[in-house]
């Protein structure tokens, strides 16, 4: 085992540590354990946020050219995106919630640290192309946990409508809270996004001296902009809430997911991830 | 030394025997001050649903005895009629009757909050009157430990089982903080005033209450602090407040579907909580179905209190068995409390006295060689570990907690191995 697997695996038993104060909390809903989740989070961001820095800076270039390197920056987005949000609302739960993703996904890296073959030639990584993919992690982060807030605020909604009202429902917070807390992640996710975008196409513009709108990756990330520049518009300029606009966060999401993560899969792209 | 718990509750007394038993704070005082000589530890536990007496003794008849002859002096009633309403519990049935009063686990309403509090208090009462020696301290800590792990990992009070408390509660999950948005109560029905009382005891930011005779809205008004209206007044405030509570007589919907329509259009996406306790209802069913509105009627707040109330009988099985690892664990702590310690003193003071015999020995045989003085040496130490062998063995084969705890304790007495305070 080499010294950054070692450090790898060392993250996720700090995350795993979390998840099990986290489902503590879940099932006691005790302040302790929730402190405890929380800290253990703080822990592997951190661990995770060293391992970046430590690599971009002995190795001259960032390392998000291996899965490795991708999967620990994408677990370090979702943490970073996490924390941002706790400060904004502290809502315990959703450590629950969000945790055992963030542990799963440094538990990959951890795996895949046993292989770092680079995915793409390191001279092709320069500062630019390294804030791309990091601005679109930290994008793509945020809409994933707007989502998820977002899911839970349409459970919530339909039990209360519905009048059912079953106990778990008594661990999620108020609509109030969840409907903020969806447009806080989406804003931020979407100017991140929106730089993301903009260092690409400065990126594509170097290569190939156009935006190639014709490459799925580039035009389905163009369009979740679109999609939640909709749900914007709805919510500030049409002052629609409730459902209507959770339902637009879904759509956003599951195009920056297929953008992120299926276009690769099923579709022919210029990017290598 | 035994451990009894000994009183009445709601399920063995009528409110008639109970109610004689409900002393102010001053006389419960006096009644501990008056047990004091004659009984051990006690603590004495007088609410509405129980009177009850925790006691760590050792002559229960004589206690229970000394009980009645105190409290007879306060209430007038012969021991011999009241007699059949006590229960007693010893051991560790008696932990966990205890445990389960601290968890509201006995209680009228199952999940209540408030005996947790008053089992305190009664403690803390029996502790400033030195009621409370090492056995009650160290039970009652673990009740309350006990208690609050109950409440944090059972469903027992998570939910809530009355109408106006549902109705607060869901308020709570409609909105961040009940401090930033305003009640409207229309009508001035009984269970309406009640609901209102609650969502303003929760801290609302403003209160109006509009009803069809002014005199009556006031004096709610007055009653709760908040600002009265006509109902015509009243209905035009529903694009301002965020809670609106109906209590209104009469036939008709008093809120239809379009008014709500309107009404939400001007309120830029802001979820509106109606509650409508009104029968016949005053708010249109349909408005239900409206984005952002939630609209509950007395049906739907009893049928989740009545659900909630199902929830936490369930629970109680899961508490039982949370409860009954926890006495076992006071159980293996009294244990440890008496059997440990006193083998231990034992086997010191007889090593003391082993150790100043042979000082003694050695003085007045100072000649003896080097070897003849390890062989003595020896021989008395093997001499007191075969002695003290069978009564160390045979104390831990005493199955129950409270004999170990009384053969512990005869050992002492008998062995000299207590402490005594210098009255004593």
């Amino acid at each position: 085992m080499t010294l950054l697997t070692g450090l790898l695996a060392t993250i996720a038993f700090f995350y795993g540590f979390g998840c099990w104060y986290s489902f503590r909390y879940y099932k006691n809903l005790d302040n302790t354990s929730d402190g405890l989740s929380a800290r253990w989070l703080t822990a592997g961001f951190l661990g995770q946020g060293i391992i970046l820095g430590g690599k971009w800076v002995t190795e001259g270039f960032a390392p998000f050219n291996t899965m490795d390197g991708i999967l620990t920056a994408l677990s370090f987005s979702l943490a970073t995106a996490f924390l941002i949000g706790r400060l904004k609302s502290p809502v315990a739960i959703l450590t629950s919630l969000f945790l055992p993703f963030i542990f799963l996904l440094s538990f990959l890296a951890f795996i895949t640290g046993f292989n770092m073959a680079p995915l793409m030639d390191s001279h092709l990584m320069s500062s630019g192309m390294a804030c791309h993919i990091f601005l679109t992690f930290l994008g793509f982060a945020h809409f994933t946990l707007g989502f998820g807030v977002a899911v839970a605020f349409w459970i919530q909604e339909g039990q209360l409508k519905q009048h059912q009202i079953k106990s778990w429902s008594y661990r999620l917070p108020a609509l109030e809270i969840l409907d903020n807390l969806t447009v806080f992640y989406i804003a931020l996710g979407f100017l991140f996004w929106l730089g993301g975008l903009g260092l690409g196409s400065i990126q594509a513009f170097q290569v190939w001296h156009r935006l190639p709108l014709d490459d799925p990756k580039i035009l389905g990330s163009f369009l979740v902009l679109i999609i939640y520049a909709c749900f914007f518009l709805l919510r500030w300029g049409l002052k629609i809430h409730g459902k209507k606009s959770m339902t637009l966060v879904m759509a956003g999401y599951f195009l920056a997911l297929f953008t992120f993560v299926g276009v690769r899969v099923f579709l022919t792209t210029r990017h290598l991830f | 030394m035994k451990f009894i718990a000994y009183g009445m509750n709601h399920t063995t007394a009528p409110i008639e025997v109970r109610e004689k038993y409900v002393l102010p704070p001053e006389k419960v005082r006096e009644v501990l001050q008056k047990l004091k000589p004659k009984t051990g530890e006690v603590v004495f536990l007088p609410t509405c649903n129980r009177v009850e007496f925790y006691m760590a003794t050792d002559q229960v008849e004589d206690s229970l005895e000394e009980i009645h002859k105190v409290v007879n002096l306060f209430h007038h009633m012969k021991p011999a009629e009241v007699k059949k309403y006590f229960y007693l519990y010893e051991g560790p049935e008696a932990f966990s009757h205890l445990f389960r009063v601290a968890s509201s686990l006995d209680s009228m309403v199952l999940g209540e909050a408030q005996i947790l509090g008053q089992v305190k208090d009664a403690y803390q009462e029996s502790l400033e009157a030195g009621m409370t020696g090492t056995i009650l301290n160290g039970i009652f800590s673990r009740a309350f430990s006990a208690a609050k792990k109950v409440r944090s990992q059972t469903e027992i009070a998570r939910m809530p089982t009355s109408v106006s408390s549902v109705a607060v509660d869901l308020a709570k999950k409609i909105f961040r903080s009940l401090a930033e948005h305003q009640v409207l109560l229309l009508g001035a029905g009984e269970m309406s005033e009640l609901t209102a009382k609650y969502l303003v005891d929760s801290g609302v930011s403003g209160f109006f209450i509009a009803n069809r005779t002014l005199d009556k809205a006031k004096s709610i008004a007055q009653k709760l602090g908040g600002t009265a209206l006509a109902l015509e007044e009243g209905l035009k405030k529903i694009g301002q407040v965020d809670i609106v509570l109906t209590s209104v007589g009469g036939s008709g919907f008093l809120l239809t579907k379009t008014d709500i329509e309107k009404t939400m259009k001007s309120r830029n996406g802001r979820s509106l909580f109606i509650i409508d306790i009104g029968v016949p209802r005053n708010v249109d069913p349909e408005a239900g179905r409206l984005e952002s509105v939630y609209l509950y009627n007395i049906d739907n707040l009893s049928s989740i209190a009545e659900e909630n109330k199902g929830v936490r009988q369930k629970a109680v099985e899961v508490a039982d068995t949370l409860l009954k690892a926890e006495v076992d664990k006071l159980c293996s702590w009294l244990d440890t409390l008496e059997l440990v310690p006193t083998v231990v003193r034992l086997r010191e003071r007889f090593e003391a006295i082993r150790k100043s015999e042979l000082d003694e020995f050695f003085r007045k045989n100072s000649g003896l060689a080097e070897k003849e003085r390890k062989e003595v040496e020896r021989l008395t130490k093997d001499l007191l570990g075969k002695l003290l062998h069978d009564p160390s063995v045979n104390l831990k084969k005493v199955e129950s907690s409270m004999d170990r705890f009384e053969y512990a304790r005869m050992l002492g007495e008998i062995f000299s191995l207590i402490e005594r305070p210098k009255n004593d």
